[in-house]
């Protein structure tokens, strides 16, 4: 009996023992800090090499800990962290958007960055580009590409078609109807096609443009203007009067459930004469497609506003609040900043706020039609709504295809629901 | 290693004190101390996984019902609202579509699980050992297959264009059958149910098939002799005895559906629109990114609340005689 006792507690000791193994293991001799990097962003055509120069030149020094990024649960990531002392040291997060990363007393859950940058490191950024990640006089985020939609135009399609394209890349929405119906009626091809996670684009871009006035467009983004307005239930009814004649690849209720790949290969395959895109991915869709003889077009403009707004942003880096190693944080974000990571990005097909490298194996002619809209970049309404709005307003237009003025009346619900708090 | 009444018996006899073996009080009014031991030792042994489940499932839990009566947005103070979360879910077009789908979801994937698993273990309890082996494999396959690929290889398989079944419809002259699968209102709800029942098909099989080769053989031998086809074999003896094990798959089966999420995100992502979103894509949406961690939980609850009912349901419309053998 004795002995049955002395094994039990010879049992329980090393269970114990084990479980308290299972807390101490993870801290390791190595004397190396951590650094966690929330920068991972997977749809980015030379995240990969990005990553890698990061790991190389850093490695050594850090305990690199990289996370893939978040998209828009960031946010989550960053309060969720804020609250429970969990370590974030740099994010990719966008320079424009950076007031959603407020808490709840309205503060930027982020580090004013102005103290570490010196006149070497601002003079690499382009004309205004640090203005756009700064609040209050504060600079809070670094900008390192911009982002923006246009289209990618089969030029042989659009030749058959016989409807000649804009030498500057301008149209508006009837040009590009009118281009989709003669293709239609002349090619075995449709107009056009998008993919549905771009969808919203469509709605969100016309929100901006269809406004006569800049005060009628801040009154809009300021949530004052209803969503039965008549100049949006205008915008609504065009989208889908777009996709109702069939002018989306492949016609029929099928248009509003493309993958990108599915868009691709129509573009490749000649089935579409154009498709939706996203600037910084021109470069890589392009060489997926082997399409050459193509034309960038500029996202057909919905609207008579003067600013010719865009739906856009830039995509950049800052360091968040619970950042526990800042000093790491600089140092890779210096480097994250640098020409050389830039002239990475920028021969991936990048529209860089960064200057690249003098040789740096670029197409000058794409990069030029790539970044022409960069000016007209107009912060939206999504970025200053609360999420439940925004994130409605990413159901738009499938949802006002589906179901007509329901749709339109969730989304004012939503927007009067703002104003009430 | 079991151990008869009998030996239980002897080693009480042994071991009891003389007050219990005469019998009575000691019984009634108070235990013996190595019964009082055994219970102490049992409760210690328990005790960490009450706690892991205390602290992973109750807690939260309780912490669910708290958060569902409130307004709270992660960060700020909590805010309480009253009922206000739970009548704002049936005003919610979107909340209540999202639980209608998780319904039908759940309804037709576990009802294609079911039937899918049940056919292929009676296919595979008919045939031989090395046959039965390969085609376990193979039918298995599915399931070890991750959600996320399975999802993706269905939205290429259903793509309206370029996918599989439409063109073998249309290069079968079924060309009118072809239809936009994952963009049409019901149908697309219907196709992710019937992708995530033949996906979990493999896991029935499995336990249906392991309930079917416990059986005794001399059962079939004698059923042989009396010249009973298969069919009639399934009818009346597998499917009678393996009851308590098919109530359990479809039990764990139901479970499993109405919880479907990942499959849902890699085939549609909830679109378009929120055509095809699910109750646990719109609870994750709510909570994680419009910030409403009350709402969310009141839908968490609803829907949860709503499973239990059906589940309960479906059982009590099954329970039966259980055959002993």
């Amino acid at each position: 009996m004795k002995s049955k006792r002395v094994l039990s507690v010879l049992l329980t000791g090393a269970m114990a023992a084990g479980a308290m193994a299972g807390g101490t293991i993870t801290a390791s001799a190595d004397e190396k800090q951590d650094l966690v990097l929330n920068i991972d962003v997977a749809d980015e055509a030379f995240n990969a090499d990005i990553m890698e120069m990061v790991k190389a030149k850093f490695g050594d020094k850090y305990n690199l800990v990289i996370k893939t990024w978040a998209n828009v649960d960031e946010i989550q990531n960053i309060k969720t962290a804020s609250i429970a002392g969990e370590q974030i040291d740099l994010c990719m997060y966008w320079p424009n958007s950076m007031v959603a990363m407020a808490d709840g007393n309205g503060d930027l859950m982020a580090l004013p960055l102005d103290e570490y940058l010196t006149d070497e490191w601002k003079a690499r950024f382009s004309e205004g580009a640090l203005e756009i990640g700064s609040y209050d006089g504060h600079v809070y985020n670094l900008p390192y590409s911009t982002v923006y939609p246009m289209m990618i135009v089969n030029k042989d399609l659009a030749d058959a078609s016989g409807y000649e394209l804009s030498e500057d890349g301008k149209w508006t929405w009837d040009d590009f109807v009118e281009f989709c119906t003669a293709v239609s009626d002349n090619t075995d091809a449709f107009g056009t096609a998008i993919p549905s996670s771009w969808m919203p684009w469509l709605t969100r871009n016309g929100y901006m443009q269809i406004w006569d006035t800049v005060e009628a467009l801040d009154t809009f983004c300021a949530g004052e203007t209803s969503f039965f307005d008549e100049k949006i239930a205008a915008l609504h009814e065009t989208v889908k009067t777009a996709f109702d004649n069939d002018l989306f690849y492949p016609g029929g209720e099928a248009s509003w459930a493309l993958e990108n790949d599915e868009v691709y290969a129509a573009l490749a395959s000649g089935k579409t004469a154009s498709m939706f895109a996203v600037n910084s991915m021109a470069v890589s869709i392009l060489e997926d497609t082997g399409l050459e003889n193509y034309k960038i077009m500029d996202w057909p403009s919905q609207g008579p506003n003067e600013l010719e707004p865009v739906l856009g942003g830039c995509n950049g880096y800052f360091i968040p609040s619970c950042a526990k190693n800042v000093e790491g944080a600089v140092e890779v974000l210096d480097y994250l900043t640098s020409e050389e990571c830039a002239t990475v990005r920028a021969e991936a097909g990048c529209v860089s706020t960064i200057a690249i490298a003098e040789d740096a194996k670029v197409n000058a002619e794409l990069m030029a039609d790539i970044s022409r809209c960069s000016a007209q970049i107009h912060n939206e309404i999504s970025s200053v709504c609360p999420a439940d709005l925004s994130l409605y307003m990413e159901n738009m237009p499938a949802n006002y295809f589906y179901y007509g003025e329901d749709a339109v009346q969730e989304m004012e619900d939503l927007r009067l629901a703002w104003k009430e708090q | 290693m079991a151990v008869s009444v009998a030996q239980s018996r002897f080693r009480y006899e042994m071991t009891a004190s003389p007050e219990i073996k005469k019998g009575g009080s000691c019984m009634t009014s108070k235990k013996p101390a190595y019964v009082r031991k055994l219970r102490l030792i049992g409760f210690l042994f328990l005790l960490p996984a009450a706690i892991l489940i205390l602290f992973t499932t109750v807690i939260p839990f309780v912490w669910n019902i708290y958060l569902s009566f409130g307004k709270w947005d992660g960060v700020s103070a909590w805010k309480f609202t009253g009922l206000e979360n739970y009548t704002k879910i049936f005003r919610t077009r979107g909340a209540v579509a999202a639980i209608k789908n998780s319904v039908i979801v759940a309804l037709i994937a576990t009802g294609v699980s079911m039937l899918l698993g049940l056919a292929m273990s009676l296919m595979i309890f008919r045939v031989s050992k090395v046959e039965g082996t390969i085609f376990r494999f193979l039918f298995y396959g599915p399931t070890m297959l991750p959600m996320t690929v399975v999802g993706l290889l269905f939205t290429f398989v259903l793509s309206a264009d370029m996918g599989l079944l439409n063109n073998v419809l249309r290069a079968a002259g079924l060309g009118s059958l072809a239809h936009s699968w994952l963009a049409t209102p019901g149908l697309v709800v219907i196709c992710i149910g019937m992708v995530q029942g033949w996906r979990s098909a493999g896991a029935i099989m499995m336990l249906t098939y392991t309930a079917m080769i416990a059986l005794p053989e001399d059962i079939f031998e004698e059923a042989r002799l009396e010249g009973a086809s298969y069919r009639q074999e399934v009818w009346y003896i597998i499917m009678p005895l393996i009851r308590p094990t098919f109530i359990l798959a479809f039990s764990m089966m139901s479970m499993w559906s109405f919880k479907t999420y990942d499959i849902v995100t890699a085939m549609t992502g909830g679109g378009p629109g929120d055509l095809s979103m699910v109750a646990p894509m719109y609870i994750l949406q709510q909570s994680f990114r419009a910030g409403d961690f009350g709402f969310a939980s009141a839908i968490s609850i609803v829907f949860g609340m709503l499973i239990m009912v059906i589940i309960a349901a479906i059982r009590y419309g099954l329970r039966g005689e259980t055959y002993e053998f």
